[in-house]
């Protein structure tokens, strides 16, 4: 419930309050106006908090409070509808935030101690020689401190009344009841260098230590220490806070817990684009760096098979590994060629930059793109698209997916077959459509066309090997573009693969 | 035992005190002390451990815990970069206010996986070049603890 507190609030938290076991922060501005809260004021106020109320209001004891003039307030074990607390306010950048710790428990021992504190004064009343001066501290046990008194030789002596807590303590029994504070607490070694020199000034008040906890009688102790000078006599006091519930913990935990799941998260994020920096680099040195020895292999090859005369040296065999190399060398460069698209596409590295094209253009370019290959397989293209339709779309990209869906189609034609590209108006829709006649797919095959993690590739219908790559640039522009792309197909019949352009795109 | 939070510090008293160790991280507020009997030699030592929070904004490790420390223990969590760095800052601290007492850098969990390390070899290394002393640990596996608690006892004595 605290993360969102700030950090001077949090650190006035766990700096100047001791262990606590409830707690109910109200944001205010300075005119005493309920900005936020955090915690249950109902508990606390006996009432519900209205945002842009006024805290004086709410809380009698804050009126005539407000504007607060310095940094910070305290008003200790004022009475609320339901609870007893003490009061701090903390100045945060212009505002307040007023921090109600709960201290009902306190009181109700507090009830006690002045309950005891009366009946004694009662009893004594016209005696004054009860001895009662030489305890002056007797009913502290109520509040959980143990008293000792500090000898001149140095020496503790347990004051009654004696606290329960203490009495559990191991060395306690050991010491016949006693106890020596600093052998029994090992961490006032150090703060009773603090508080001698305190006793030695002889200053007036009190000065307290910082928590610590052990654990003893089964039971996880918070302590602190405190030490004072009453009549000239000094005096170590101890008080226990047990630790179930102390919230303190809760808060700090709550932080620390939140900064190590950040730090995971940044982590993570770093790592994370770590690798896709990484991945970036693979690709361009893919595409750019491979291609070059590619491009140089193929020059070579080009320059072998378009002289008539120097193939024609070579025996048979020889040509034949020759134009092996051309298509393996080709077939290469148009993988790079996809991989670098590919890839650019799954790392965002590109823009839409739309235009208005003519579609009887653009289905045009792609089906002389593709009419070399269709020739090598002896496969007939048809063209068979409408005029005058004009759309808004990236002219490379777009391309670029109607090539993809051109060659794998030819890829799966067998020999002499047909293909067609159809481009046409339907109602609101536009739809390119490139049918073929080739081996098509089942429906599980079709569901999986286009799923990132499917990398089974299906040898065309002259062998002719996939990279898997194709289908994902085009489902990737057709994303990007916000179309659609649909899919119908029957095995042996077939495969029908349809770009929709929606309304929006159309000129 | 100094350093960053949730390094580990509570952990590690835990095992070598009291052979557990828990998952769930509660963080110390104050100081929790501990105490073990061990035998050196023909001596019985009382090791008295002081559990101190860890160090961040919120909680600053005060400088008089550390006074009459015989010795001290930087604890670093080696998948947190930056707890090495808080780390150094305190035992700058502690060399000045103990007036020079041994103390050993204790690169703890290192049972998480080596990809998860951001403390490697070279910083660890280069640590030794400066003639720290360095022990790997896991509080969850115990490994190195008790050669930790032992050999900072030797270092204390034969001070
Ligand atoms: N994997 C692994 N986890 C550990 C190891 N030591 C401690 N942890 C975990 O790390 C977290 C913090 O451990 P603590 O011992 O509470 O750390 P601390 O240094 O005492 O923390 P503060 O008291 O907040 O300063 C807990 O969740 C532990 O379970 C270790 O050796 N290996
Ligand atoms: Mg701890």
């Amino acid at each position: 419930m605290l993360k969102d507190i700030p950090q001077n609030v949090v650190e006035y938290l766990v700096d100047k309050i001791p262990p606590y076991t409830g707690l109910l922060m109200i944001k205010v501005d300075s005119r005493g106006i309920v900005k936020n809260w955090k915690g249950n004021p109902e508990e606390y106020l006996g009432g519900t908090l209205a945002v842009n109320g006024s805290i004086e209001e709410h809380v009698p004891a804050l009126s005539g409070v407000c504007p607060f003039e310095q940094g910070s307030v305290k008003l200790t074990k004022i009475q609320l509808k339901d609870k007893y607390c003490d009061i701090h306010a903390v100045k945060e950048n212009g505002h307040y935030w007023i921090i109600f710790i709960d201290q009902t428990r306190e009181v109700d021992s507090l009830k006690d101690l002045l309950q005891s504190m009366n009946e004694e004064q009662l009893k004594s009343r016209g005696n004054l020689n009860t001895g009662a001066d030489d305890l002056p501290f007797r009913h502290l046990d109520k509040l959980n401190f143990a008293t000792f008194l500090r000898h001149d030789d140095g020496a503790f002596s347990l004051q009654p009344n004696i606290p329960k807590w203490i009495a559990k303590h191991p060395l306690f029994e050991e010491a016949s009841g006693s106890i020596d504070p600093v052998e029994a607490f090992p961490f006032l070694e150090v703060f009773i260098l603090e508080v001698e020199t305190f006793w030695n000034e002889n200053r007036e008040s009190y000065i307290v230590s910082e928590t610590w906890s052990e654990t003893f009688a089964d039971k996880d102790h918070y302590l602190r220490a405190y030490a004072t000078n009453f009549n000239h006599h000094n005096y170590l006091f101890l008080k226990s806070f047990i630790r179930e519930g102390v919230e303190e913990q809760n808060l700090l935990q709550a932080f620390r817990d939140s900064t190590l799941a950040f730090d995971k998260l940044a982590k993570t994020e770093k790592k994370l684009k770590e690798l896709l920096a990484y991945k970036n680099k693979f690709n361009s040195i893919i595409s750019h760096d491979l291609r070059a020895p590619i491009a140089a292999v193929l020059g070579v090859v080009n320059v072998l098979t378009t002289d008539e005369e120097e193939i024609g040296k070579l025996n048979e065999d020889y040509q034949e590994l020759i134009y092996g190399i051309k298509d393996e060398m080709n077939r290469l460069l148009d993988y790079n060629n996809k991989l670098y698209h590919w890839a650019n596409l799954e790392l965002g590295n590109f823009k839409l930059e739309l235009e208005n094209i003519a579609l009887d253009e653009i289905v045009k370019i792609a089906s002389e793109t593709a009419r070399e290959k269709c020739h090598e397989k002896n496969i007939s293209l048809l063209v068979e698209a409408e005029k005058n339709i004009k759309i808004r779309v990236d002219k490379t990209l777009f391309l670029q997916a109607l090539n993809n869906l051109l060659s794998n189609a030819i890829k799966f034609t067998p020999m002499g077959q047909t293909i067609t590209i159809t481009a046409k108006k339907d109602n609101r829709e536009v739809s390119v459509s490139v049918t073929d006649t080739g081996v098509g797919m089942d429906d599980k095959m079709v569901k999986n066309l286009f799923k990132e993690s499917d990398t089974t590739t299906t040898r065309g219908t002259s062998g002719e090997k996939g990279t898997g790559l194709g289908l994902g640039i085009i489902k990737k522009i057709v994303d990007a573009h916000k179309f659609r792309i649909t899919v119908k197909s029957k095995p042996g019949e077939g495969t029908v693969f349809t770009i929709h352009i929606p309304e929006t795109n159309l000129v | 035992m100094l350093g960053a939070f949730a390094v580990g510090k509570t952990s590690l008293v835990q095992r070598y005190v009291n052979s557990i160790f828990s998952e769930k991280y509660q963080t110390t507020i104050g100081v929790k002390i501990d105490q073990k009997v061990v035998r050196v030699g023909d001596t019985e030592v009382n090791l008295m451990l002081w559990d101190i929070h860890g160090e961040d904004n919120y909680q600053k490790v005060k400088p008089s815990y550390i006074m009459g420390a015989a010795g001290y223990f930087v604890v670093v969590d080696v998948t947190r970069e930056e707890t090495l760095e808080v780390g150094l800052h305190l035992q700058k601290m502690a060399d000045q206010m103990s007036k020079g007492a041994p103390f050993i850098v204790v690169m703890n969990k290192t049972d998480l996986p080596r990809s998860e390390w951001y403390i490697n070899e070279s910083a660890i290394n280069e640590l030794k070049e400066n003639s720290y002393e360095v022990i790997l640990t896991s509080a969850k596996e115990g490994t190195g603890v008790e050669e930790a608690f032992s050999r900072l006892t030797h270092l204390m004595i034969n001070k």
